[in-house]
């Protein structure tokens, strides 16, 4: 009887001492093993018993934080009618990784698209005007000097199949919600009032995707993509400026220049 | 009936049996007759291009074309002539291509051609090499004489290139013949300029294309030689 309430005792002290300690873990955002000094007998179960209960309430808090985190994103993204961004994708491709830097400006809107190649050198100076509306896709060729029209399927099939905006703009920020997959917090780094999230998407056909965010913009500024532990690349988004109220003209601005169709 | 005047007549008969039939003169993209003074007098004839562009990759796209002409100059039974088969492959900022020709006239610059040659067939390569508004490139000719005489003449040709209001090439000539060179194309192609300096004296090239009008201006100029053309084309 004496050790039933002894472990008993001892029961509601552990359950006392993880919640207060599993609150300041959270507060931590890391969490922390517990040591307590109890007879061996009890220490057993205490210890599963915690690791259990600090197991489950990290789950539920991190979830919640997680799901926070991934609706702001969503909020963030889901009402925006353009986008300016600098976008540097960075391919790891077996032992060589391969940089394309470009500028995007795209509206909803108005159903435009404008891609500005910065690098590497074999694409530096092309511009790219996908127009959603008349189904075109205007690429300025600055090899021969001139514009190059096809057809907007035709180009889709090609590379903007990959993003999917071929076809509808409005998807654009579709990519950004990351609300139907799981999510969870893997770090969090607060530097001058901002805060540096670090998620871990588990995105479909067995990719895992890392996406950082900052709460003060809550647009993802990195995502990098891994297949099966292995990096396949990153992508870098920064000056990124929503809802300036592109005009046609910014966005589909290009030399004046001969023009032939395919 | 003078010979020269026979040509003559057969050439626009041709013209206008493509001007006449719709169907016929859509086989070719493009036609135009031409119609100049030369070296060797009054010149006409027709010239008949073709080519198909189509898509390579996102960034890139393929042109394979044909095109040529014939003339007949005033008083000449000889009629002068050069076709070309050609592909050019753009990839990215990458481009490059290639010409197979033959014809009894020099390869034309900006569709002037001064000099008739011995008939002969050639190649024309190039590889072109822009890094935004500034590049590189490395053009190559080589022509053989089917004649008795089977003279070889060839060319290698490097240049600078950059885009400002138009694209800018400055060439060395080395080969046959040597020299330097240096070519403006406006935008939108509606002007292009080219000048080149080699041993045998300058040459001066200008090619005009009329906006509005079916008409395309040339004017072609050696120390020796001059030709002023204009071509219609339908």
């Amino acid at each position: 009887m004496k050790c039933s309430l002894k472990a008993t005792a001892a029961f509601i002290m552990v359950s006392v001492a993880a919640l207060s300690l599993s609150a300041l873990a959270l507060a931590e955002d890391s969490p922390k093993s517990i040591q307590l000094s109890l007879p061996p007998a009890v220490e057993e179960t205490s210890d599963t018993f915690d690791q259990k209960y600090q197991q489950v309430m990290n789950e539920i808090s991190i979830s919640e934080e997680a799901a926070e985190v991934v609706d702001q994103i969503k909020a963030a993204v889901e009402d925006v009618q353009d986008v300016t961004v600098d976008i540097a994708i960075t391919e790891i491709r077996e032992r060589r990784s391969e940089e394309v830097v470009l500028h995007v400006k795209a509206s909803v809107q108005h159903k435009l698209a404008r891609i500005e190649f910065q690098a590497p050198s074999a694409v530096r100076g092309m511009i790219m005007v996908a127009d959603q509306a008349n189904m075109e896709v205007q690429t300025f060729q600055p090899v021969t000097n001139i514009i190059v029209v096809r057809g907007l399927e035709d180009a889709s099939k090609e590379a903007l199949a990959a993003l999917s905006i071929g076809q509808d703009f409005t998807q654009l920020t579709s990519y950004l919600d990351f609300s139907q997959y799981h999510v969870e917090i893997l770090e969090k780094v607060k530097t001058e009032g901002v805060t540096d999230y670090l998620l871990k998407v588990d995105a479909p056909e067995d990719e895992v995707w890392y996406v950082r965010v900052k709460d003060d913009s809550w647009f993802p500024h990195e995502i990098s993509v891994y297949e099966e532990d292995v990096l396949q690349g990153t992508m870098r988004l920064s000056n990124v400026v929503l809802n300036s109220g592109l005009s046609v003209e910014e966005i589909t601005d290009l030399p004046k220049v001969k023009i032939e169709r395919i | 009936m003078e010979p020269w005047l026979r040509s003559l007549i057969v050439l626009s008969l041709l013209g206008c049996l493509f001007l006449a039939a719709g169907q016929p003169a859509a086989a070719f993209e493009a036609e135009d007759l031409p119609f100049g003074f030369g070296p060797q007098g009054w010149q006409t004839g027709l010239g008949l291009s073709q080519e198909q562009i189509k898509a390579r990759g996102l960034l890139g796209y393929e042109k394979t074309g044909i095109g040529g002409y014939l003339t007949q100059t005033e008083g000449q039974e000889e009629t002068f002539s050069w076709f070309s088969g050609h592909k050019q492959v753009i990839l990215g900022n990458i481009g490059y291509s290639l010409e197979l020709f033959g014809g009894n006239t020099e390869r034309p610059i900006l569709s002037t051609f001064l000099n008739s040659t011995e008939p002969h067939v050639g190649a024309y390569g190039e590889v072109s090499r822009m890094y935004g508004d500034i590049g590189h490139g490395l053009a190559g000719q080589a022509q053989f004489s089917v004649s008795e005489t089977g003279e070889f003449e060839y060319s290698i040709i490097p240049y600078v290139q950059f885009r400002r209001q138009g694209v800018w090439r400055f060439s060395l000539s080395l080969g046959s013949s040597i020299g330097f060179g240096m070519s403006y194309q406006e935008p939108q192609e509606k002007v292009k300029l080219d000048i080149t300096f080699v041993r045998e004296g300058l040459s001066m090239h200008v090619l005009l294309s009329l906006a509005e009008h079916p008409l395309t201006l040339g004017a072609g100029l050696t120390q020796e030689q001059a030709q002023l053309f204009i071509r219609y084309s339908f």
